[in-house]
């Protein structure tokens, strides 16, 4: 066992799903941004909510958050994702973007948030579909609820949805990089431990 | 064929997106919601052709705004339009004979679902 919930197999196996499902996200942002983006790294971790906020670097800038959630009966888990992106240096890559569109949509009033909304709902919808269609289930993300803040402000709100600090949960987090841009976009996973443990992992399971 | 489109999303850049793309190919958009409930009411009292139908809304999920319309409206035409290209969602989305577009998609892939679901052969590009 890892931690105090997972098997090695299980960790393994939920690995593999994400760093597919980034491949996608990358595919699908590299489309509406007209840049490429690539999976510059991937992992899992068992830690407490105060450990996952402890590990992230001391970073003061801001960032757009966009915030997904599923719940049951929709989905089989429960589940937050938090995808981020610095807010000067994506400035241009939604611009873009939104003009790739419609000239209509600049003119929207909040237009970068809509933007950020739609293009984190596209990847992080990417992110998720290998490990739903893997479990045979759907998982329905929410609408984004798309905020701005310095990177811990904004997992801190989301963690504060899953449970008290001393909670253990399952912490996926992926970083994609942009080609000849210096935009970058982090994805992050969290489940409750409970929720992945049900999970049976396949005795053969090529992604 | 022009048809009478109802847009049901709640992200406003995909209902400018979808808008303009039926515009172009000619449809008539009589309508946009950005809930499911928002989209039921919309269908009762525009009366569309077909909608356009998003998976995640912020009060209730696009099949199950299909499964409420097909209830007094066996015949609804429905193209799904999502992000969500899960294989369940999928399965579902045609065990109820709607049609489905994945983002991202063009004009065509829309063209294409729209004519299906209307039972018409898909136009050439």
């Amino acid at each position: 066992m890892i931690g105090p919930g997972l098997s090695l197999e299980q960790k393994a196996f939920v690995a593999q799903l994400i760093e597919a499902g980034a491949a996608n996200s990358a595919q699908r942002l590299s489309h509406y941004t007209k840049v490429s983006w690539s999976v510059a790294s991937s992992s899992i971790e068992l830690m407490t909510i105060a450990g996952a906020l402890d590990a992230l670097p001391v970073d003061a800038s801001t960032f757009l958050g966009v915030h997904m959630r599923s719940r049951p009966p929709q989905s089989p888990l429960t589940m937050e994702s938090l995808i981020l992106f610095p807010s000067t240096a994506t400035q241009s890559l939604l611009e873009a973007a939104a003009r790739a569109i419609s000239p209509r949509t600049a003119a929207l009033p909040n237009w970068v948030d809509a933007m950020a909304g739609e293009i984190a709902n596209v990847i992080g919808q990417a992110l998720v579909k290998a490990m739903a269609d893997r479990f045979g289930s759907s998982i329905i993300l929410s609408v984004p609820f798309v905020s701005s803040g310095p990177k811990p402000l904004l997992l801190a709100k989301v963690l504060d949805r899953v449970g008290s600090k001393r909670e253990t949960i399952v912490f996926g987090q992926v970083e994609l990089a942009a080609q000849g841009h210096p935009a970058s976009c982090t994805m992050m996973i969290v489940f409750e431990l409970n929720q992945l443990r049900r999970f049976q992992v396949p005795p053969q399971h090529p992604i | 064929m022009a048809y009478k489109v109802l847009i049901v999303d709640d992200s406003p850049v995909t209902r400018i997106m979808i808008r303009e793309m039926l515009e172009t190919l000619g449809h008539q958009v009589v309508g946009e919601a950005d809930s499911g409930r928002g989209g039921i009411d919309a269908f009762r009292s525009l009366k569309p052709d077909l909608l356009t139908l998003d998976v995640s809304l912020p009060d209730m999920d696009g099949l199950q705004v299909l499964r409420e319309l097909r209830l007094k409206n066996p015949l609804v035409r429905v193209v799904m339009v999502t992000g969500n290209d899960q294989k369940k969602v999928l399965e579902q989305a045609k065990a109820m004979k709607a049609g489905f577009v994945a983002k991202p998609f063009s004009v065509q892939d829309l063209a294409n679902a729209l004519a299906l679901a209307m039972g018409a052969a898909p136009p050439h590009p």
